[in-house]
């Protein structure tokens, strides 16, 4: 490599300039396509209707998984094609769980009263509810599909015993 | 001196000039062991790493202006891509190797409680600690050649809070890729993916750090350093 002396040393980033600027057309690229094509909204995952969810949970012994959203909420948009169109993410909730998604825009009975029952203030917010554990799994707000797939795989397992007085869903 | 020994050279001397200030050490100790706390009450790897990005590329070019240091290293045949890539390199490998390692601390002692977490959310916990590291750090390296001092912070801030603030009057994906633009990291999940979205996160993750990167090097470029110019 020749010495800096023998170069400007206020030469032009010409690597990565044409890097920046192909990497910004193909994300505006992308970005306009994606905006054009959006993914299939809840394809993958088999929701079930809120008022059959306790007797479906008692017949198959699974535990209900709610999903508290809004057609508005983005961050739950971002989870609906990260987490539930996700092939394998929807693959593990079918057969874990017994799906129910809860909208905001649904004002019947059954879905006031859940959101009422499980205090929802924020969107979206993951219920895992099994029969007779008052103390039910939830996470509040979309963190990530990292996240928000360990939360799920980790509340589908029975409950660890953790140090006394440390668990924070006591 | 090569371009490589040179780019060496300065981020040996930004790390050591970082070290040396106690307060940095003592803030990034506080903050690492109440992230590892706090991961034993939650049962979630948590990387202390927006905030020790922070810590490290605050006022990285800033300071140099600001303190008078940065006439004294263009007095050397140092080019200046190489100097914004040394401070850009300097503060996302600190902040992510500390990141990585609070992590390993926070698996082994969940191991040691009996909540092992598993090999492969270590491992994209690290990756996603490094990438945001190195995302963070090419935008505050970016606003520091623009201000003075450690005036790169409070220009971050200031954006965040109008990106937070527009939420109610702009469209919600411009805020998004606005707090995307302030804050870019990279999920394992999408960045192994193949789908769209994965793809549109990986461009965009990359699109941000090399923009941000090439404005700083041009800004660098424009700049008048000299005692004279003050």
């Amino acid at each position: 490599m020749r010495p800096d002396s023998a170069r400007s040393t206020r030469g032009r980033p010409t690597v990565l300039l044409t890097l920046a600027a192909g990497l910004l057309i193909a994300r505006i690229a992308i970005g306009v396509y994606d905006a054009h094509h959006p993914p299939p909204v809840g394809g993958l995952v088999h929701w079930r209707a809120p008022d059959a969810a306790e007797a479906a949970a008692a017949t198959e012994g699974r535990p209900i998984l709610y999903d508290f959203s809004a057609a508005w909420c983005q961050p739950c948009q971002q989870m609906e094609r990260e987490v539930f169109a996700d092939a394998e993410a929807a693959d593990f909730i079918n057969k874990t769980y017994v799906p129910v998604r809860v909208a905001d825009e649904d004002q019947a009975a059954i879905s006031t009263a859940l959101r009422l029952r499980h205090r929802v203030e924020g969107l979206p917010t993951l219920l895992v509810v099994r029969a007779g554990d008052l103390r039910p799994f939830r996470i509040e707000g979309y963190d990530g599909k990292r996240r928000t797939i360990a939360f799920l795989k980790r509340a589908a397992e029975p409950r660890q015993p953790m140090m006394p007085g440390l668990d924070p869903f006591r | 001196m090569s371009e490589l020994g040179v780019l060496w050279a300065l981020i040996r001397s930004t790390w050591g000039e970082r070290l040396s200030r106690p307060l940095i050490g003592i803030l990034a100790v506080v903050f690492c062991a109440s992230k590892v706390s706090l991961a034993i009450y939650t049962h979630e790897l948590d990387a202390p790493s927006l905030f020790l990005t922070l810590m490290f590329a605050a006022g990285s070019v800033g300071r140099d202006v600001t303190s008078g240091v940065l006439p004294l290293i263009f007095t050397r045949p140092v080019a200046r891509r190489t100097y914004v890539l040394a401070k850009w390199i300097a503060a996302g490998a600190a902040a992510g190797a500390v990141s990585a390692l609070t992590l390993v601390v926070q698996a082994l002692l969940l191991w040691h409680r009996g909540a092992p977490v598993p090999g492969s959310e270590i491992s994209a916990a690290i990756f996603a600690a490094f990438t945001s590291a190195f995302g963070i750090a090419s935008v505050i390296v970016l606003l520091s050649v623009l201000v003075p001092g450690i005036g790169d912070m409070a220009l971050w801030a200031a954006l965040l809070l109008i990106g937070s603030l527009s939420a109610k009057v702009a469209p919600q994906r411009f805020v998004q890729e606005w707090h995307a633009f302030l804050e870019p990291t990279l999920e394992w999940g999408a960045a192994s993916g193949t789908n769209l979205a994965g793809w549109f996160r990986v461009v965009s993750y990359l699109s941000t750090v090399t923009l941000c990167l090439c404005l700083a090097v041009m800004a660098a470029n424009r700049k008048e350093i000299s005692y004279a110019a003050g």
